[in-house]
């Protein structure tokens, strides 16, 4: 299973933080994998439309991401838009959001220095 | 309200005075009293409208409130969310209390007041709807969360996660930034999309900017017209988010990426990203702004931030208002306050052509 996430928005544009970044679900260790399989399951991720969430009229610098998730037969993307109200959604944004800023550490570490 | 009772009212209806008058000549006796009731009450409203009007226009403020009150007065609260997203939170510090000692509590109130004081006493405008809104700041929101926000209703801070961002309270610029906000959808309902929503956000980025150099004294020379230095985390590779001194240099980092904001309609990126490139695009009038202001020289809100606001309130601002229409309008309002061909009024016109806009 990868699960994919890029980020925008906020209070500034990052190309950097808008890159999405790639989690191999399979290659994670066991409970994590297991912990992040049961929050797509809780969160019904595969039944989600399109997009969630609309921001209120006048609002600005709200984040959004776009979270991919494939599951071999099940592939899905949602563009999700902040705040997240659904408990279920916002706890599965969370954690895969621990995991790519892990990656983007590790990315960072082999980048060259300047 | 209007088509379920019978006891119409028109205010809630608004009913167009001219529908009343063919009542009051075709209708029924029964009708014509109500129409010409109607109609009496309603011209009373229409023509206290009218008159406020008239005030507004003669002296560029709302006319005086009936009850008399000692002028605008702050209301602030700072809330915390105690690391949760759930809006307010507690509260932390209300108006009048002394200060905390939890920082960005303080940093939050105290950047309420300074855009408060600079809209009040620069502008004559009582808070963010001019009619003495109370501002609400929640601080510590969210789990190491890397933003700030305008909800439509109150400002929302992050902590940083302390890798990339530090605590979003820390800039006075952001915070006049996201109050901002509210000014513009109070005033003119930029649509935060494509250009008019890149109008949008410069209009933040300009006032955030102006309270910053407002509370600190600096005329437009002096001021470093970086938008949230001290933000970027230690080890990013970045001085600010953005910079309308000279937009496109703020940061270069591995991480972050470059800072991808132009100051040049040849170079206007067209992007689905971001609601269509809104703090991409925002360099170009940011760059038109900082050119205006250093031209005329002098503190930056005296000249070029009076321009900027009176034509943020200009009713020719629509909703879908581009680069070009709300160039045009900061002309005409500079000839207006200093006069055809006068340096301020030439100064704008310079500014938006070196950004490649003509007026």
């Amino acid at each position: 299973m990868q699960v994919e996430m890029s980020e925008e928005g906020g209070v500034a544009y990052f190309p950097g933080l808008a890159k999405p970044v790639s989690i191999d679900v399979d290659s994670m260790e066991a409970g994590a994998a297991d912990q992040l399989r049961q929050l797509i399951e809780h969160a019904n991720f595969f039944d989600l439309p399109a997009t969630v969430g609309t921001p209120a009229k006048g609002a600005a610098d709200y984040r959004q991401y776009t979270l991919t998730i494939d599951d071999g037969p099940r592939k899905r993307t949602v563009r999700i838009q902040e705040p997240i109200e659904d408990p279920a959604l916002n706890e599965l944004v969370q954690a895969v959001r621990k995991h790519v800023k892990a990656a983007r550490a590790a990315m960072r570490e082999q980048l060259p220095k300047r | 309200m209007c088509r379920h009772t019978h006891h119409r009212n028109p205010i809630f209806c608004i009913v167009p005075p001219y529908v009343l008058d063919e009542i009051v000549q075709k209708g029924s006796a029964k009708q014509r009293s109500a129409a010409m009731q109607t109609k009496s009450v309603d011209n009373t409203f229409r023509a206290l409208r009218l008159a406020n009007q008239a005030a507004r226009r003669a002296t560029g403020h709302p006319a005086p409130t009936p009850t008399p009150t000692p002028g605008p007065m702050k209301a602030r609260t700072v809330y915390t969310a105690n690391h949760s997203q759930t809006l307010p939170g507690d509260v932390a510090r209300a108006e009048g209390q002394s200060a905390t000692g939890d920082q960005a509590t303080d940093e939050a109130y105290d950047g309420l007041g300074a855009t408060f004081d600079f809209f009040a006493e620069k502008f004559e405008r009582n808070s963010i709807d001019d009619s003495g809104m109370a501002l609400i700041a929640t601080v510590h929101f969210g789990q190491d969360y890397n933003n700030a926000f305008w909800n439509s209703e109150q400002m929302v801070f992050g902590d940083g996660d302390g890798e990339i961002f530090n605590r979003f309270t820390i800039s006075l610029d952001i915070i006049g930034h996201e109050l901002a906000h509210g000014v513009t959808e109070d005033e003119s309902q930029l649509q935060y999309f494509n250009q008019s929503g890149a109008l949008n956000e410069s209009m933040s980025d300009v006032f955030g900017s102006l309270i910053k150099q407002f509370a600190g004294k600096q005329t437009a020379n002096d001021a470093n017209w970086l938008i949230g230095d001290g933000l970027l985390a230690r080890g990013i590779q970045g001085v600010a988010l953005r910079s309308m001194k000279d937009p496109g240099s703020a940061f270069d980092d591995p991480l972050l990426g470059k800072d991808p904001q132009p100051k040049h309609m040849q170079d206007f990126v067209n992007t689905f990203s971001d609601n269509g490139g809104v703090h991409i695009n925002s360099g170009i009038p940011n760059h038109a702004f900082y050119l205006i202001a250093t031209r005329i020289g002098g503190y930056a809100w005296d000249k070029a931030g009076r321009i900027w606001y009176d034509a943020l309130r200009d009713s020719r601002v629509r909703p879908n208002t581009g680069f070009q229409r709300f160039a045009r309008i900061t002309h005409d309002v500079a000839a207006r306050q200093f006069g055809v061909g006068s340096t301020e009024h030439q100064a704008v016109a310079d500014g938006w052509a070196e950004v490649g806009i003509a007026v």
